[in-house]
């Protein structure tokens, strides 16, 4: 069988799409899981010092809490966009080994 | 008949096969199924502390009752932060680490050095380490669909 490049390369982007289009959605659902719980701490630190049940010195250190843990989820969502782009490069890497093998008949 | 593919050939395109199958791209570690439930009994741990605090009366609430519970989680953390030590590619997830495991100790000298919590105290630190628990958890296990 005759190995034809520029078909072996549709596929090797298709599958690199479908990888994509799949695992996209993840990213932008943790993303908002990230921004709802932000605003329900907020909204909790909040009446928790508006009712005078933490100290102001308590509630600044929390707030200085939320940086860090923003610096988290950016990097948490660094791992898993590295993760869909791994995933997706193994796959187009399979389909050009596959296509390779299917022209040594191997 | 096609003529045959000359040896030299042959080897220098299996060469090549070889390469190519042996060349896996890797951004982030491998997905490690024990340390997922590593995290997720610490975080639930962490949790059942502070649930635990709100449970008893304020008075009753001091350092010495809790300090055990602290020590478990403290020692929990830092396996899993040596464990993931030692993955490659693990910048991102060390620094999620040592975020929460900076906010955990703050947490435990806080406790030990005004003795007692608060209600308001108690729910905040709940939900604040429930915070930075979730992006290592979720993390964890975004490495599975990688595989």
């Amino acid at each position: 069988m005759a190995f034809d490049i520029n078909e072996t390369l549709a596929q090797m982007l298709g599958s690199v799409k479908t990888v994509a289009k799949e695992t996209w959605k993840n990213v932008k659902d943790v993303a908002n899981n990230y921004l709802q719980d932000r605003k329900l701490r907020l909204e909790l630190l909040a009446s928790l010092r508006i009712q005078k049940q933490i100290s102001n010195e308590f509630f600044l250190m929390r707030v200085e809490d939320e940086k860090k843990i923003f610096e988290s989820e950016l990097h948490s969502i660094a791992i898993i966009t590295k993760a869909i782009a791994q995933k997706a490069a193994n796959a187009a890497i399979d389909v050009f080994q596959n296509a390779v093998m299917k022209a040594l008949k191997l | 008949m096609k003529p045959p593919i000359p040896f030299k050939k042959l080897s220098v395109l299996l060469f090549l096969i070889i390469l190519v199958a042996s060349c896996k791209v890797l951004l982030v570690p491998e997905y490690n199924a024990q340390l997922e439930i590593q995290i997720t009994n610490t975080a639930k741990a962490t949790d059942r502390l502070y649930i635990d605090v709100l449970d008893v009366q304020q008075n009753t609430r001091t350092y010495d009752v809790f300090k055990e519970r602290y020590n478990e989680i403290e020692a929990e953390i830092n396996s899993i932060d040596l464990k993931n030590q030692g993955r490659a590619k693990n910048g991102d997830f060390l620094v999620i680490i040592k975020n929460l495991k900076d906010a955990f100790a703050e947490a435990k000298k806080y406790h030990k050095d005004h003795t007692t919590l608060s209600d308001g105290e108690a729910i905040a630190y709940r939900a604040t380490l429930a915070g930075y628990w979730k992006p290592l958890y979720l993390s964890e296990k975004a490495l599975k669909s990688a595989q």
